[in-house]
């Protein structure tokens, strides 16, 4: 056995903001299956969004409808009696989750604003699971989103939409043991291959993370490749996960490198879990 | 002028029976002879059925008619068998879906035994198809390229989003989203503003931000009317996609089949019709529930209908394992039956059916082929007659309900495409239906072109004696019986000529015959014997009397002990003994019967008491007035018959019919009129004509040994006798009984030419001929007939007066 089995990543708590959206759905069912994985507590958040209340206080504000061609008056009070709904329907999704992945569970719901709720639900040692794309960040939300990403005290799993669950798990390795663990855990996870990068300024820094993946993955049945890439820079790691095509992708955002990889992420399609 | 009596001499006892002496046939045991091939006695049908066979234009249907039980089933399947053996083995036939219209499944037809190949093919489609299309549909390519139509769609949508969101932004305006849309708000340092702040804001600032907002809302509004279109166009892509991913999938299996049935350009439609179904439905196809096991789409809906199951084949008819064209024998020819019939299952309160609950009827399982049916099951069975008939002239077989047929049935159901029916039918049925469905239904005789008309009987020679005992020694050995000696070959032979009423002819019934051999094996084997002869088919035949005689006896009885009041010794005037025949069931048998005749003075009538109650039938009337014609023309040519006869059955409590009386009548009104007594020791038979000649009847053996049975259980005197028609003399196939009666001179039969032979007879006298001056002789019966009539016709005009011609006053 390797080393990396004899260390459970410690994930007590994995946290999944829900919604009505249809994202909400497919990032639910992922992180149920990562909390069966890692043996957590699904912790599903409902946030009644302050903002939107307050808008529908305002004179003029009107409703844009999806389905509709006119505009739609809308109140507080509609809005309350909409969210008591909307939450009714995210507790019922994420029992029927939990049941079926037979994990723990607990529902809450906070009212105020959307960054601001997330953050003050975190805790070291959760693991918060993102629905995310590229134009989400653009939008309010997903800039919420990503400012609790990069504020966040804890572990982050940004779930891309596009996320093909057959491309390998590529590991950003820049020597925390726990990124290995994770790394190993996940493809275990999904039953995917495992491809660990080892970054590194150096060659002699990059030998020496190469002997520690091999120390903790050595006999690791789905270490599918094992790669140094020395100097690093947003282009290069970018250039290389490129090729890999990773289905998802590991780091540690305490790591030195972290703003380059950060960077490069930009360049992928891929799901990305960030230790924290 | 004679007076003389006709020398009236009887029948010898070889004329009363045809005896088969077993020395004239040329073998020991039945084990000596070969088996008989060919039909005996029944070269009309047999040449009709020939005929028919070998016309192969519609319409040459066959209706073979005569009795029950002389083989007609038998010879007719036998013809068809022989044509069936040279004759190609029909094509096989399947339903298929029509997907173009899923209530109207296609036929397709294919070559014998390629049927059954196709079958298993397509059950091996069924099964291959869901795994190739879950395979494609779960790979990675499939869902990469469906997952990129999906972003597609969604970043387009995202991105006009972000693009309006961007714009809101220097407006210090914010795009809020909800489940059911979208909402803007002004915002004051990334937050939206709360309504006390919204009112401090000044008017020009409220304005601004609220047209901002117009103006971002008319935006968003056409961006979410576009959205729909993007949808559309994502779908389209989908499909496309899913296209592209079915064909992949289900194309190499399509084109696996398609090499196989290359010559078979319909099979070759079809399979292209399921791969466009398939890429069709795919969606469908691949949302289907995965059921355990390979037999996924179980024939009977076990785990409720599938949707693959709409690609296997129903297998109607399949000739894969026959060697020849088919003989089908339907035994219960209901509409169903015939046509076949779509079955239904019922389902939570719902009767449902596809193609593949369409059963075959006889009409395909004989199609290419031959059909036997019965006559009278077919016509008795609700509506197979009309349908067999609508199926001859459309030339084709159209399943259908037979609610539906009758306009009862409102539910939607299959309308199966028509299959073209080539088949032979024979109908074997009895003569009156043939006579009066040829009579009755116009379309028969255009169906049933050819009548194959099976004779009862046929011409018994030496030639045909031995035929017979090849079929009698065929029938044991098929029936394993033991052999029959020659003697028993004879007795037989005997009872094949008693069969027919006619000792020059022989029986065509084999039904009877079967019987005869196997009761005669019977007794054999009581006895112990190895082989059965000629007392064993006797016991047989009496046997068969005994086990129905019960009515015979009781008549006999109650004639004995003189409830039934017939004379066998004496003269009486004006009375004389009949003879009938009744019929009760398989057996006959006859009965005297005391007829009288009174005469009064009248106006010429014959009072037919029978005919006045209605107990008389038409032939019977019509004997009597035949009768009546007779006397007036003989005997009161010149001056009017001035009578007024009266005739009647004597303790008759039934109806009468038939003329075979006729003759006893007048003999028994001449009586009455010239007062000479008739000897009731004989008994007549034989119908009269207007010229008082003595005519045949039927039912000549069993009337003799009625009044002889009679006469020996009173006991014989050798006076008694039959006057039966001369002309039936060859008919006479007298039980043993009665010819050792005749033999031993106790019992006369005579045979009978003419009223006068008759009358002297059975009177004794004389009847006279007329003489050249016009008179019959003094004395003579005719004279006495003749001169009481005189007397009675100037008795009458002197009661009357002057003759008043008529038209003269």
């Amino acid at each position: 056995m390797n080393e990396a089995h004899r260390w459970q990543p410690d994930i007590r708590r994995i946290l999944v903001t829900l919604d009505t959206d249809e994202r909400s759905a497919a990032t639910l069912e992922e992180a149920a299956r990562l909390a069966a994985g890692l043996k957590a507590e699904l912790v599903g958040l409902f946030i009644e969004d302050a903002e939107l209340l307050q808008a529908a206080a305002l004179p003029m504000t009107r409703m844009v409808p999806h389905q509709a061609r006119d505009l739609v008056d809308f109140d507080p009070a509609s809005i309350q009696r909409a969210y008591r709904i909307w939450s009714a329907e995210a507790r019922r999704s994420l029992e029927t989750v939990a049941a079926q992945w037979r994990i723990k569970w607990s529902f809450q719901v906070a009212r105020g604003i959307y960054a601001e709720q997330l953050m003050a639900t975190l805790r070291a040692g959760d693991l918060l699971a993102l629905a995310s794309s590229k134009h989400q960040r653009r939008s309010r939300t997903g800039v919420a989103a990503l400012t609790v990403a990069a504020q966040a005290p804890c572990s982050l799993f940004l779930m891309y939409r596009r996320w093909e669950t057959w491309k390998p798990v590529v590991l950003l390795y820049e020597g925390f043991k726990e990124a290995l663990t994770m790394g190993q855990t996940l493809a275990a996870i999904y039953n995917l291959p495992l491809v660990a990068l080892v970054l590194a300024q150096g060659e002699e820094a990059a030998q020496s993370g190469t002997t520690a993946v091999r120390h903790y993955l050595g006999g690791a049945d789905r270490l599918a490749n094992l790669i140094q890439l020395h100097p690093v820079s947003a282009d290069r790691i970018g250039n290389a996960l490129r090729d890999l095509t990773p289905g998802i992708i590991i780091f540690d955002r305490r790591g030195k490198l972290a703003p380059e990889i950060e960077e490069a992420l930009d360049a992928v399609n891929s799901s990305v879990l960030s230790l924290g | 002028m004679r007076s003389s009596m006709t020398e009236n001499v009887p029948l010898s006892p070889k004329e009363l029976c045809w005896h088969c002496a077993p020395d004239q046939l040329d073998f020991e045991t039945t084990d000596n002879l070969q088996d008989l091939g060919d039909v005996i006695g029944q070269n009309r049908a047999v040449a009709s059925i020939g005929f028919a066979v070998a016309m192969r234009q519609p319409g040459y249907n066959i209706y073979a008619l005569g009795p029950d039980g002389i083989g007609k089933h038998t010879i007719v399947r036998r013809h068809f068998e022989q044509a069936a053996a040279e004759s190609p083995v029909p094509d096989d036939y399947c339903y298929v879906s029509n997907f173009q219209d899923s209530r109207k499944p296609r036929t397709l037809r294919l070559p014998p035994g390629r049927g059954a190949v196709f079958q298993n093919d397509m059950v091996r489609f069924v099964q291959d198809v869901p795994v190739g299309l879950r395979s494609t549909f779960e790979s990675g390519e499939y869902r990469t390229r469906q997952q990129a139509i999906q972003e597609g769609f969604r970043e387009r949508r995202e991105k006009a989003l972000a693009e309006i969101e961007a714009e809101a932004q220097p407006h210090d305006i914010a795009l809020l989203r909800t489940p059911v849309g979208f909402a803007f708000g002004p915002t004051r340092d990334g937050k939206v503003i709360s309504p006390e702040d919204f009112q401090s804001l000044s008017d020009e600032e409220r304005e601004r931000a609220q047209a901002a907002i117009e103006g971002l809302q008319e935006k968003l509004m056409k961006i979410l009317q576009q959205t729909p279109v993007w949808m559309k166009e994502a779908q389209n892509a989908i499909r496309r996609l899913n296209d592209e991913t079915a064909e992949f999938a289900v194309g190499h299996l399509i084109e696996t089949l398609r090499k196989k049935y290359t010559d078979l350009p319909k099979v070759l439609d079809y399979l292209n019709d399921v791969r466009r179904d398939v890429i069709d439905n795919v969606e469908a196809l691949i949302s289907e529930p995965e059921k355990p096991g390979a037999n996924r789409d179980a024939a009977e809906f076990e785990d409720g209908p599938s949707l693959f199951r709409r690609y296997r084949i129903n297998l109607l008819v399949d000739n894969g394992t026959a060697d020849r064209a088919p003989v089908v024998y339907e035994d219960d020819p209901t509409y169903d039956r015939l046509l076949g019939r779509i079955e239904h299952r019922a389902e939570m309160g719902t009767l449902l059916t596809d193609l593949h609950m369409i059963r075959p009827g006889a009409l395909h399982h004989a199609n290419g082929g031959y059909l036997v049916l019965d006559a009278r099951k077919l016509l008795t069975r609700p509506w197979a007659w009309e349908a067999l008939k609508r199926a001859l002239l459309a030339e084709y077989i159209r399943i259908e309900p037979i609610a539906q047929v009758l306009g009862l049935l409102s539910t939607v159901t299959l309308e199966p495409e028509p299959i073209a029916l080539n088949v032979k039918i024979a109908i074997v049925g009895d003569r009156l239906i043939y006579y009066l469905l040829s009579q009755y239904d116009p379309e028969f005789t255009r169906l049933f072109k050819v009548a194959a008309d099976f004779d009862e009987r046929f011409d018994r020679n030496d030639e045909h004696n031995l035929l017979y005992a090849r079929l009698v020694a065929t029938l044991i050995r098929k029936e394993q019986l033991r052999p029959f000696d020659r003697a028993g070959v004879a007795r037989v032979l005997e009872f094949a000529a008693r069969e027919t009423g006619d000792s020059e002819k022989l029986s065509t019934g084999i039904e009877n015959l079967l019987d005869l051999l196997r009761e005669a094996n019977h007794w054999a084997g009581k006895d112990d014997r190895k082989v059965v002869g000629a007392a064993e088919v006797q016991h047989a035949v009496d046997a068969q009397i005994g086990r129905l005689d019960r009515v015979r006896d009781r008549v006999q009885e109650e004639i004995l002990r003189g409830t039934i009041a017939i004379d066998s010794e004496g003269a009486v005037v004006g009375q004389i003994n009949g003879l009938s025949v009744m019929q009760l069931g398989s057996f006959a048998f006859g009965r005297p019967s005391r007829i009288t005749a009174r005469v009064r003075l009248g106006k010429g009538e014959v009072l037919d008491m029978e005919r006045e109650v209605e107990l008389g039938g038409p032939l019977h009337s019509k004997g009597v007035l035949i009768l009546s014609s007779f006397l007036s023309s003989r005997y009161a040519g010149e001056r009017p018959l001035s009578l007024s006869a009266s005739l009647v059955f004597e303790q008759s409590y039934g109806g009468i019919e038939g003329d075979s009386a006729s003759s006893a009548e007048l003999y028994a009104l001449l009586s009455a009129i010239s007062g000479v007594p008739i000897k009731q020791c004989y008994a007549v038979t034989g119908s009269v004509n207007q010229h008082g000649q003595v005519q045949a009847i039927g039912g000549i053996n069993e009337k003799i040994e009625g009044f002889f049975d009679l006469c020996a259980g009173r006991g014989l005197t050798g006076e008694q006798g039959v006057l039966i028609p001369a002309t039936n003399v060859k008919h006479l196939m007298v039980h043993q009984r009665v010819l050792a009666a005749v033999e031993g001179g106790r019992f006369q039969i005579y045979p009978v030419e003419t009223i006068d032979q008759g009358i002297e007879i059975l009177t004794g006298i004389s009847s006279g001929v007329r003489g050249t001056d016009g008179q019959y002789p003094v004395g003579s019966l005719n004279y006495r007939v003749e001169t009481r009539l005189m007397e009675m016709a100037e008795k009458r005009r002197a009661f009357n007066g002057p003759v008043r011609m008529e038209g003269s006053e």
